[in-house]
């Protein structure tokens, strides 16, 4: 296997919006993007047009925290506690799932079949995505920190096969889900991604997870140990387990006062991808999931909240912030393929 | 500062808060068993001995130790404890007296987040709003339990303007000045010295303080140092990360309410009585001294805290209560904070922090808020039952507000508009003052100063707001400066 390190970031589009851009969905087929905001709505972005504009319809009634493409539809999710199911063409609401609490993300199986969301109550929920019946409401995350104030469940996602999902809370904890039974297989605890202040301020938590492409491993991303209050003295964080042993492979700081918020890894495994979030600076970097060692680390012109990339890992999409206004960006991922080790 | 005198081989020395305070001698008997060096700390009050003597003892049970006096500035008892609790002597004190329990928000607490939600504009944040009791007004879904209550005990002011939006005691003192010729009280010591029963020996102002700003807002100002709080303070102080559990002791009694346990209360009673007539000698002659008034008063204040130490037994309390308060140190606070209210503390503040989020503001007050309203709403539920609601003013308090916009840490900055609550005693239930725009950007109705929001609180307990005090230079001072007007229609 040749390999590409370190990959080229270019941006070649960029989108301004109203408020941050927290979620990011890309159907490539129609070349169309779709962004969740802070303000409730969700933009259209057609690639084809020569000169595309965000074009926005009002979707929740506070931050959409994630939008997925399946099945023909847009799924979003909010932290109004709604699950909507929206035509893609006409954007009518088709179905609504609400949920108890804040809705923190959402993940969608391989073959497009199922849908998992987390929620603030703690419960991770599998739903066909066509239907949009609820297959199973899966509970194990403990609902409070030590100190007895509510926990968060941050992120989900399917492993490559679709058999199983991991969901990851604020605690630094991390369990593998058997999709088919709606039990649970195993768990993984990585207690650096969760502090707390002397007043019982809970802190940090994984912000994003994924499998690697043979299912192996995952990686969790986040931060470590900071002020609670302005993210200061705190490090960027990220794990990666071999989940099946329970083990922890590689762990990866940074200083900086950063949360990365999403990872993600090439498909065949040539890269790790991960974006910084909420924080003082801004970074965009690259791992080599082989080593655990950063290949590259470049300051970022935006905040990113959500990535997507293609299918040939040769575009990315990160949606975030800019100043003081959402933005969303198209980047070509350029690589050299590596030569091959000697012997 | 402090100075003294050797009288009989051994000096005692006190020193009144940070003012220059001359300070005097008075004889103690070698009996005594003070010894060496050591200062008492009561409130703003140090009493200090500095005598080494052949005559005294050294050991460690007989000493006093520092910690026996640490944050006490209680006045106390006269009326025994288990009394109080009893059905006679409460009604007595319901009839009789108005206290008043602070909630104090350190760092600053969101409003929208809180009382003024702005769902769906772009100050608005993640969290949604919801319809309360009250017809037409909405509060943050992390508020519940609130939300069901508003209309029976509390009135919601939505534009409070403090004019100053930093991590500054002032909005306690009513924007006025702490510093210069007449330092001004802040509001808790205010409230405790005009509610205060003379003849009782309990505390008359208890504050428990959290981890981070631990030590603001205690001043008495000019009204003197023995309406300080008996101030309650974390074990651990730990001012960086990473913590432990450990880290953040709940403690919910002060210091120095339980004798050394070599130390009998017969022993005890009789050093008391040797000070009282010893003082008294000393005092001949002196009447008029302010020092040796406030000197008497923390050793009775010493001598009423310890009397009280039973208020402060949360184990008294049944789980069900505690439950009720929730199993955060700032819940079992509160309950502790009602047991003192019960008993007759005029004036209890329970602090909680910290609320200054710059970043991950929305994280924070997802944990913060849920646990604010349910203690607020077993307070209000408890003290109701109760019977003292009616005696009883609520309030939720904070030093500033936070900004409309988010910053890229996904934080909230300072704001010097702010939402606070009013609820209990002589405040009308379900009353919703003041208006902010559609982002709550600009305060746009019914704006709220500091001086009316503190003359509506001493009018809704009965207090005179324009009644003057006489500073030590001899000027009468108001409550609230003059020709202040409290806001009637927060008042029943």
């Amino acid at each position: 296997m040749a390999f590409a390190l370190p990959p080229r970031l270019s941006m070649t589009q960029e989108f301004l919006l109203p408020g941050d851009a927290l979620s990011v969905a890309w159907d490539e087929e129609s070349r169309r993007l779709y962004v969740g905001s802070t303000r409730g709505e969700i933009y259209l972005i057609d690639l084809n047009q020569s000169d595309p504009q965000p074009v926005p319809w009002q979707a929740h009634l506070s931050y959409v925290a994630d939008v997925e493409i399946t099945q023909g539809a847009l799924i979003s999710v909010g932290s109004d506690h709604q699950m909507y199911w929206w035509d893609l063409d006409t954007h009518l609401r088709i179905r609504a799932q609400p949920h108890p609490k804040w809705i923190r993300q959402m993940a969608v199986s391989a073959d497009g079949q199922r849908v998992a969301t987390v929620c603030d109550d703690m419960a991770a929920r599998l739903w066909d995505a066509g239907g949009g019946e609820l297959l199973h409401q899966l509970t194990g995350h403990a609902v409070t920190t030590p100190y007895n104030l509510p926990s968060k469940l941050y992120s989900c996602a399917f492993s490559p096969s679709g058999q199983q999902l991991a969901t990851a809370d604020q605690l630094g904890y991390i369990i593998l889900w058997d999709v088919l039974r709606g039990t649970q297989l195993s768990d993984l605890h990585g207690p650096n991604f969760f502090t707390h202040d002397t007043n019982g301020h809970g802190y940090g938590g994984i912000r994003g997870v994924a499998f690697s492409p043979d299912g192996a491993q995952i990686v969790a991303c986040g931060n470590q140990a900071g002020d609670t209050s302005q993210i200061a003295g705190s490090k960027s964080l990220i794990h990666i387990y071999d989940w099946r042993s329970q083990t922890r492979r590689f762990e990866l700081t940074q200083g900086g006062n950063f949360f990365y918020e999403r990872v993600e890894y090439h498909r065949d495994n040539s890269w790790l991808f991960a974006a910084a979030g909420a924080g003082s600076q801004q970074k965009l970097v690259f791992i080599d999931p082989r080593d655990g060692e950063f290949v590259s680390v470049a300051p970022s012109p935006m905040l990113v909240f959500d990535i997507c990339l293609d299918s040939a890992c040769q575009q990315l999409v990160t949606a975030g912030r800019k100043g003081k206004q959402g933005c969303v960006a198209l980047w070509r991922v350029e690589a050299e393929e590596r030569p091959p080790t000697p012997g | 500062m402090a100075s003294g005198k050797t009288w009989g081989g051994f000096r005692l020395t006190i020193e009144l808060g940070v003012a220059a305070h001359r300070g005097y001698t008075v004889g103690v008997n070698r009996r005594l068993c003070l010894s060496g060096e050591r200062k008492y700390r009561m409130g703003g009050i140090i009493a200090m001995t500095d005598q080494q003597s052949s005559g005294n003892c050294n050991s460690a049970e007989h000493q006093l130790g520092r910690r026996a006096f640490f944050g006490c500035a209680g006045m106390g008892v006269g009326l025994g404890l288990n009394a109080l609790t009893a059905s006679g002597v409460g009604a007595a004190l319901k009839r009789q007296q108005k206290r008043v329990l602070m909630i104090f928000l350190n760092g600053g607490a969101s409003q929208f987040e809180t009382w003024d939600p702005k769902t769906g504009r772009p100050t608005g944040g993640p969290f949604i709003s919801i319809p309360s009791s009250v017809p037409g007004y909405h509060l943050s879904e992390l508020m519940p339990r609130m939300a069901t209550r508003i209309h029976k005990h509390t009135a919601v002011i939505r534009s409070l303007e403090t004019k100053n939006g930093d991590h500054q005691d002032a909005v306690l003192y009513g924007g006025l000045p702490k510093q210069g010729v007449v330092q001004h009280p802040s509001l808790g010591c205010m409230l405790a010295s005009e509610l205060a029963d003379p003849k009782s020996r309990l505390p008359h102002h208890v504050m428990f303080s959290n981890y981070l700003g631990q030590s603001y807002y205690t001043s008495s100002g000019f009204l003197g140092s023995q309406w300080n709080p008996v101030n309650i303070k974390p074990g651990r102080i730990k001012a960086k990360p990473p913590f432990t559990i450990d880290d953040s002791e709940l403690r919910l009694s002060p210091d120095g309410t339980v004798l050394p346990a070599t130390l009998t209360k017969h022993d005890h009673a009789a050093r008391g009585r040797l000070r009282d007539r010893l003082s008294r000698r000393f005092r001949h002659g002196r009447e008029r001294s302010t020092t040796l008034a406030s000197y008497d008063a923390a050793y009775a204040r010493v001598d009423g805290l310890m009397d009280s130490a039973k208020l402060f037994r949360i184990d008294d309390e049944p789980q069900s209560a505690r439950d009720r308060y929730g199993p955060t140190p700032f819940g079992q606070q509160a309950l502790v904070a009602r047991r003192l209210i019960e008993a007759g503390v005029p004036f209890v503040r329970v602090n909680r922090g910290w609320w200054d989020f710059h970043g991950q503001n929305f994280e924070f007050h997802q944990e913060m808020v849920p646990e604010l309203d349910l203690v607020l709403s077993a307070l209000l539920d408890d003290l109701s039952e109760r019977g003292l609601l009616e005696h009883t003013l609520v309030m939720t308090f904070s030093e500033m507000g936070r900004t409309p916009w988010v910053n890229v840490m996904q934080g909230r900055d300072h704001f010097p508009r702010l939402s606070v609550t009013l609820s209990g005693c002589g405040i009308q239930p379900g009353a919703v003052y003041g208006k902010t725009d559609q982002d709550g950007q600009e305060i746009v109705e019914d704006e709220v100063r500091l001086q009316p929001f503190f003359a509506t609180v001493l009018k809704a307990v009965g207090i005179d707001h324009q009644k003057e005090n006489i500073a030590r230079d001899g000027r009468p001072v108001p409550l609230t400066v003059y020709d202040t007007e409290p806001i009637d229609a927060l008042l029943a």
